[in-house]
């Protein structure tokens, strides 16, 4: 065959494939890629849905930087969340994720009671968590309540609200999806390391410290830097279990993006709630690019 | 051999299945000499049965109408009102939250109808409760037609007031005599410090009203959050749960699980017409009503209330109308919602008459009530950039009740922020 039949069953060949991811292509554009376009020049606008939007450059974000105390409110707030969910969510279910990695009898009753949490859906879970931390019914006062303890207001206080709406999402995070990835993990880890640790006499928390750990590391990268994301996202929680999803008492649970939500749905500011989408995601770029900088290199790929 | 590959052409074809699906779902086939109305309303469960029989009635009455009810949750109501709106496909009747209409009535999404109500020679509009227009107004425009109204009253009960040795209050109380009342009804039985019995239910905004406050100014350009008016309201208030402990803190409320007057943890309570019904299935004690105790401006009460609009955007304006009408006006309508219990009817007349004040579970001082509709009634203020302002306000009283300010603090702090969004209202020509 000559060379121009070759590039021409060539160009065929890409043209076929082209004509198959198609249909992907076009729904991504449409769905995805055109509004996030759509929500960066509605950034610069005052649209309130019902009429035309109106431009007005940077005032959006002039007026969130500089005269929005709730848009701090809400960062702050995030931020806290943030700063100790990421952490814990770590944490706990990598624990989790090596108790059940241990062999004992009854192993899968015990795995699947880790996991169940998990899947309650989040809006069921938080109706429950207001039960469990009603502060004078409740069954975690009542249980601190056996040790003498006087267990705080919980959602009724806008110091506590924060810890008690952490509190219930590491429960769903502790036997969650990160536990899982973790275990899976765990048991790619190569036995031979181990037992090499052993004949040198290695004790537990050493082969867990110069062993699993460096060998977990590349999941420990991706749970983080998906942990970030998430935690900067968090709504639901929040939204079920203030009244009328207010953010209170106090716009102490008033997260990002659901004051965000507040801006575009409940006042119909949604060039400002578009800004807010936008600075969401600089922040968020920002945030992953320094822990991909500062943990890539020291992730070991096995 | 193809001018196209084959997949290519495959994947054509799929999208154009997709769209001709997409196009054949918007299609509607309306039957021959039939109008079809749809009305959004929030009401469910049996509530939306209820509303079925007030529609069912006007069907018979109007064979050429056909009325679709469209139902969203009260949450997203708003929300998905504004979407039908901008979609291009808004119902031809809706419902409307009081704090929202001035809010679509600016950006025309509700008709104005204060021509065609005046010169509707049928309609007498003197037979509505005072004020049941103004909640239906924006400017001086008329944008909706009240369905239903209501205002908040004191329910008491008569048995704990007969075991405290205390008069049952009467017409015309204070201020004063609540908080003397209340201090002797409240107990704390086992002297721990924390009440069983507390005097009265939580707060109200009406207070404010009593003590002729307001969130903000007639025309909206004025926030009163920092006014002597308010924050003495907050005052009053906040010290009859902090300092006199009369009234559960928001925590005490949530805690004992259920109502707390139906539990007989609180002698009193602030309710409004619809719990009725439930009071008197669910009390195993005596009870009445009474109107609010009066601060310095009387015993003011806020007007709520259900305002029905039209979109001006309805192909059938003159049929909505005979809807809107019917519902709002009918003497049939508004005497079957009362006789059905779904709500007091927005006509005095028929809210004055046995269809309301006579069925067996209204106890006798539904006349109070009544008497407190006819005489007592405030609207609150309400403007298109309302939202923000309500949420300022709900996060005053907050930190007040918690005690995290004082009130004038907390009434400075949260002046400003309204302050800053009237300041942007009128920037974005909503003022």
């Amino acid at each position: 065959m000559s060379g121009a039949g070759r590039s021409s069953a060539r160009r065929r060949e890409a043209l076929a494939c082209y004509g198959f991811i198609m249909p992907a292509i076009l729904f991504l554009a449409l769905m995805a890629v055109g509004p996030i376009i759509a929500s960066f020049v509605i950034s610069f606008t005052y649209w309130d849905v019902m009429t035309p939007p109106q431009w007005i450059g940077l005032e959006n974000y002039r007026e969130m930087f500089f005269h929005d105390p709730l848009f701090w409110k809400s960062l702050w707030n995030t931020l806290y969340f943030t700063a100790f969910i990421v952490p814990l969510g770590t944490i706990v279910p990598f624990l989790v994720a090596m108790l059940l990695n241990s062999r004992i009898r009854g192993m899968p009753i015990y795995r699947t009671c880790f996991y169940l949490p998990s899947i309650v859906p989040v809006v069921a879970g938080s109706v429950l968590w207001l039960w469990i931390l009603n502060p004078d019914f409740g069954l975690f006062n009542a249980v601190l309540g056996v040790f003498g303890i006087e267990g705080p207001l919980w959602m009724y206080s806008p110091k506590w609200s924060k810890p008690a709406i952490i509190l219930m999402t590491l429960w769903g995070m502790a036997g969650g999806p990160n536990m899982l990835i973790y275990l899976a993990g765990l048991q790619g880890v190569p036995r031979s390391l181990y037992e090499a640790a052993d004949m040198d006499g290695a004790r537990w928390f050493t082969r867990v410290w110069n062993i699993t750990i460096p060998m977990m590391s590349p999941y420990f990268l991706f749970t983080l830097v998906m942990g970030f994301i998430q935690a900067f996202q968090v709504f639901t929680q929040a939204y079920v279990m203030t009244t009328r999803g207010d953010g209170g008492p106090i716009d102490s649970t008033l997260f990002y993006v659901l004051y965000l939500y507040h801006k575009a749905f409940r006042q119909f500011e949604m060039g400002y709630a578009s800004a807010m989408a936008w600075v969401l995601f600089v922040v968020i770029l920002i945030i992953t690019g320094i822990q991909f900088k500062l943990l890539g290199k020291r992730v070991h790929y096995g | 051999m193809y001018p196209f590959p084959r997949p290519f052409l495959f994947s054509l074809g799929i999208l154009a299945v997709m769209a001709a699906v997409l196009i054949g779902c918007s299609e509607r086939k309306p039957d021959e000499g039939i109008t079809i109305l749809r009305m959004a309303t929030w009401a469910s469960d049996s509530g939306f049965e209820l509303e079925r029989a007030i529609i069912t009635s006007f069907e018979q009455a109007n064979p050429d109408i056909r009325i679709e009810l469209i139902y969203t949750p009260y949450d997203y109501y708003t929300e998905k009102l504004l979407t039908l709106s901008v979609s291009g496909d808004p119902p031809d009747v809706f419902w409307t939250i009081t704090e929202t209409l001035p809010y679509l009535a600016s950006r025309g999404v509700a008709m104005d109808l204060t021509d065609k109500v005046a010169n509707d020679p049928e309609i007498d509009t003197a037979l509505y409760f005072p004020n049941a227009l103004s909640l239906c107004s924006y400017g001086d425009r008329l944008y909706a037609m009240p369905r239903d109204v209501a205002c908040f009253f004191t329910v008491y009960n008569k048995n704990i007031f007969d075991e405290a040795g205390v008069p049952y209050p009467e017409p015309g109380w204070t201020w004063d005599d609540f908080l003397e009342t209340g201090k002797r009804l409240t107990l704390d039985e086992n002297g721990d410090g924390r009440n069983e019995r507390f005097a009265m239910t939580p707060y109200l905004m009406d207070v404010i009203y009593q003590n002729g406050g307001q969130i903000l100014g007639e025309d909206g350009t004025v926030a009163w959050l920092n006014s002597p008016e308010t924050v003495g309201a907050l005052d009053w208030w906040s010290d009859t749960i902090l300092e006199h402990g009369i009234c559960p803190r928001a925590q005490e409320q949530q805690g004992f699980g259920g109502d707390l007057f139906v539990t007989e943890r609180a002698a009193m309570t602030f309710q409004g017409p619809w719990m009725i019904g439930w009071y008197d299935e669910q009390c195993d004690f005596d009870w009445d009503i009474v109107g609010f105790p009066g601060g310095k401006a009387g015993p003011k009460a806020r007007l709520l209330g259900l305002p029905i609009a039209i979109s001006p955007k309805t192909e059938h304006p003159e049929e909505a109308y005979r809807l809107l009408k019917f519902l709002t006006y009918s003497q049939e309508a508004q005497t079957l919602q009362a006789e059905l219990g779904i709500a007091m009817p927005a006509r005095r007349d028929i809210a004055d008459s046995e269809a309301f004040r006579g069925q067996d579970v209204m106890p006798p001082g539904i006349v109070h009530f009544i008497d407190a509709m006819q005489n007592d009634t405030v609207v609150e203020n309400v403007f298109p950039f309302y939202s923000p302002v309500k949420k300022a306000y709900q996060s005053m009283m907050d930190t007040v009740n918690l005690g995290e300010m004082s009130p004038q603090e907390a009434g400075d702090h949260y002046q400003t922020q309204v302050e800053r969004e009237i300041a942007k209202a009128r920037r974005r020509g909503l003022l």
